[in-house]
C-alpha cells in the first residue's frame, strides 16, 4: 500500500474483511514481495530530462497470495516489475523477495518471470530454449528434460518441441514464455501482461494452469488488462496510476465495493476518482 | 561454486554458438575465403614461377582479415541483440549475474571465432596444398597466436557493445583491430625522427596501445621461418589474458547497472 493512503482504500477489505483469514493473518515469515518507497525513473538520452515513472511506491504480497497489479497504460506497472526483477536500478527504495534483495541470485532463484513482450531465440527450438533456461536455473539431466517436456505439454506446445521458434506465432511464443516461467517450480511467479497474444483456448488453458499453481500455494503477482481473468484468479488487486498505488482491496471487496458488480467498473471509477482527487498528477510523469 | 559457474557460462556459450551456426553467417565467410584464395591461386596456373610467397601471403592475409571480421560480427551482437530482442529478460531472470552473462557471451563469441578461424585455415591450407605448397610447423604457432588475438578482439568488441550502438561497435572495433596494427608500425617508423619529448609521448602511447601486431606471424609463415621459442606464445598468452580481463571488467562495470 502507498505510504499516503488514498481515501478510497478499504482497510477492512485489505485485511480480508471480518471473519476471513488471509495469508497475511496467518503467515509469520518474510513477505513473498515487499516494496518500500520505490522511486524509479530514466533518461531517454544523456542530455534528456530525467523522467520519474514510479513515485514512492510501497506494497506487500504475502506467500500464497495471488495479487493482480492493475493500471492504465503507462501507469508504471512494467517498470515496477522490472525493478522487482533487478532490470532497472531504483533511484530510491527497497525491494525484497522472501527477504532477499531484488536482483540478487537468491531472490531470482525463487522467481519465475514472464516478460511483457516475450520473444525467444528464433533459431532455437522450445526444448533447447527450456534446456538453456533450466541449466541457468541449476537444473539438469533427465529431470530437466522431463520437466521441460511436461511444461511444454501443459501450455499446449506438445508436438512442437523441436520446431524453430522463428516459425512460432506471438501466441505460441507467449505459451513458451509461460512454460519457461514455471521451470524449477518457483515460489513467486511474476507475470507481466500474462495473457497477451493468447487465443481464447490459450487463455482458458492458462487460467486452468494458474489455478493449479495457485492451489499448490505458489505466490502469483501479475499485471493484466484482462479483468475477467483477474477476477477469477486473484485474492487481491492493487491499482496503480501515475506510478503510485491508488487503491488496493480484496477481490470480493472490489467486486462488491458499492461501485458496481464488475471489476471493470471498479477499475474505471477508482481511477476517475483518483484523477479527480489529484489533478496535478495528470500527464504521465513528474519531471526532475 | 566453480562447477555452477562453468555450467552457466557453458549454457550461455552453447546457446550463442547454436544460434550463430544456424544463421549460416559462417558459411558465407567460408565461401568468400574459398573465392579469394582461389582467385589468388589461379595466378600460378598461368605459369608464373616463384609466386609461392605471394600465394602464402595472400591466403594468410585472407584468413587474418576474415577471422577478424567474423570475431567482430559475432561479438558485437551478443549483448546488443539480447537487449533489442528482449531475450535478455528471461535470461537475467535466472539466478545468474550480469557478469555471468558477459562471460558466457564472450566464450560463445570466442568459440565461434575460433571455429571460423579453423575453417578459414583449412581452406587456405587445402588451397595451397593443391599447388604443392606446405606451410610448415610454424603454421600451428600462427594459428595459436591468431586464437589469442581473436579472444582479445571478442573481449574488446563486447566491451564496446555495452557503450555504443551495434553499428558503431562494428565500425569502432574494426578500426581498432586494424588501426592499432598500423599505428604500432607507424610509431616505430617515426620513432628516430621526432623530438625527444614527442618520442616519450609516442613510446608511452605505443606501450599502452593494444598490440594485435604481436600476434601476427603470417609473414614468418610465408617466408618459411622456423618456429619461434615457446616463451613467445606463453608471454603473449598472458598479455592477451591481461587485456581480456581489462576489457571484460570495464564491460561489467558499465553493464551491471545499465537499465534494461
Amino acid at each position: 500500500m502507498n505510504k499516503t493512503k488514498h481515501p478510497d482504500v478499504n482497510s477492512a477489505a485489505v485485511a480480508g474483511g471480518p471473519g476471513k483469514n488471509t495469508a497475511k493473518d496467518v503467515f509469520s515469515g518474510p513477505p513473498a514481495l515487499q516494496i518500500n518507497g520505490l522511486n524509479v525513473g530514466y533518461k531517454k538520452s544523456a542530455f534528456a530530462p530525467y523522467v520519474r515513472v514510479v513515485h514512492d511506491l510501497s506494497l506487500s504480497v504475502n506467500p500464497g497470495e495471488v495479487v493482480g497489479f492493475l493500471g492504465p497504460n503507462g501507469a508504471g506497472k512494467s517498470t515496477t516489475i522490472k525493478a522487482i526483477m533487478g532490470f532497472v536500478v531504483p533511484e530510491a527504495g527497497g525491494i525484497n523477495i522472501f527477504g532477499h534483495p531484488a536482483g540478487s541470485t537468491q531472490a531470482k532463484a525463487k522467481i519465475g518471470y514472464l516478460p511483457e513482450v516475450a520473444l525467444y531465440y528464433p533459431f532455437l527450438t522450445p526444448l533447447e530454449t527450456m534446456t538453456l533456461y533450466g541449466r541457468l536455473q541449476g537444473l539438469g539431466g533427465k529431470a530437466l528434460y522431463d520437466e521441460a517436456m511436461g511444461l511444454l505439454q501443459q501450455v499446449g506446445l506438445a508436438g512442437k518441441e523441436r520446431q524453430f521458434l522463428k516459425t512460432f506465432s506471438k501466441g505460441m511464443q507467449q505459451r513458451l514464455g509461460i512454460a519457461q516461467a514455471l521451470l524449477g517450480s518457483p515460489d513467486l511467479l511474476v507475470l507481466d501482461e500474462v495473457s497477451s497474444g493468447l487465443d481464447p483456448v490459450g487463455r482458458r488453458q492458462l487460467r486452468l494452469l494458474l489455478h493449479e499453481i495457485k492451489e499448490k500455494g505458489t505466490t502469483i503477482f501479475f499485471s493484466s488488462h484482462e479483468l475477467d481473468e483477474v477476477a477469477q484468479l486473484c485474492d487481491r488487486v492493487l491499482l496503480i496510476a501515475n506510478g503510485q498505488v491508488v487503491d488496493e482491496r480484496t477481490m470480493d471487496a472490489a467486486l462488491r465495493g458499492g461501485i458496481g458488480s464488475a471489476l471493470e467498473d471498479y477499475f474505471i471509477e477508482t481511477l476517475a476518482k483518483h484523477q479527480k482527487a489529484s489533478p496535478t498528477t495528470d500527464g504521465d510523469k513528474a519531471k526532475r | 561454486m566453480i562447477a555452477r559457474k562453468l555450467t552457466i557460462w557453458g549454457a550461455l556459450a552453447q546457446g550463442a554458438i547454436l544460434e550463430s551456426i544456424r544463421r549460416k553467417d559462417m558459411y558465407v565467410a567460408v565461401i568468400l575465403a574459398l573465392v579469394m584464395i582461389g582467385a589468388a591461386a589461379t595466378i600460378g596456373t598461368f605459369g608464373v614461377h616463384g609466386l609461392e610467397i605471394f600465394l602464402k601471403d595472400t591466403a594468410l592475409n585472407v584468413v587474418n582479415l576474415l577471422s577478424i571480421l567474423m570475431a567482430v560480427l559475432f561479438s558485437s551482437r551478443q549483448i546488443a541483440e539480447e537487449v533489442s530482442r528482449r531475450t535478455v529478460y528471461p535470461l537475467l531472470a535466472r539466478p545468474i549475474g550480469r557478469g555471468d552473462l558477459l562471460i558466457g557471451k564472450f566464450l560463445g563469441a570466442f568459440a565461434l571465432s575460433a571455429l571460423s578461424l579453423l575453417l578459414f585455415a583449412l581452406v587456405a591450407w587445402g588451397a595451397l596444398a593443391c599447388y604443392g605448397l606446405s606451410l610448415g610447423v610454424i603454421f600451428l604457432q600462427y594459428l595459436l597466436l591468431r586464437l589469442f588475438s581473436l579472444a582479445l578482439i571478442c573481449a574488446m568488441t563486447l566491451m564496446l557493445s555495452v557503450f555504443i550502438t551495434p553499428s558503431a561497435t562494428i565500425t569502432m572495433a574494426l578500426l581498432l583491430a586494424v588501426g592499432s596494427q598500423t599505428f604500432g608500425r607507424a610509431v616505430m617508423l617515426v620513432d628516430q625522427t621526432v623530438s625527444p619529448n614527442v618520442q616519450i609521448l609516442l613510446r608511452g602511447v605505443y606501450v599502452a596501445l593494444l598490440h594485435l601486431d604481436f600476434f601476427d606471424m603470417h609473414e614468418k609463415v610465408s617466408y618459411g621461418w622456423k618456429p619461434v621459442p615457446a616463451w613467445v606464445p606463453t608471454e603473449l598468452f598472458f598479455y592477451a589474458l591481461l587485456y581480456i580481463g581489462i576489457f571484460l571488467i570495464v564491460a561489467f562495470l558499465r553493464f551491471r547497472r545499465q537499465a534494461l
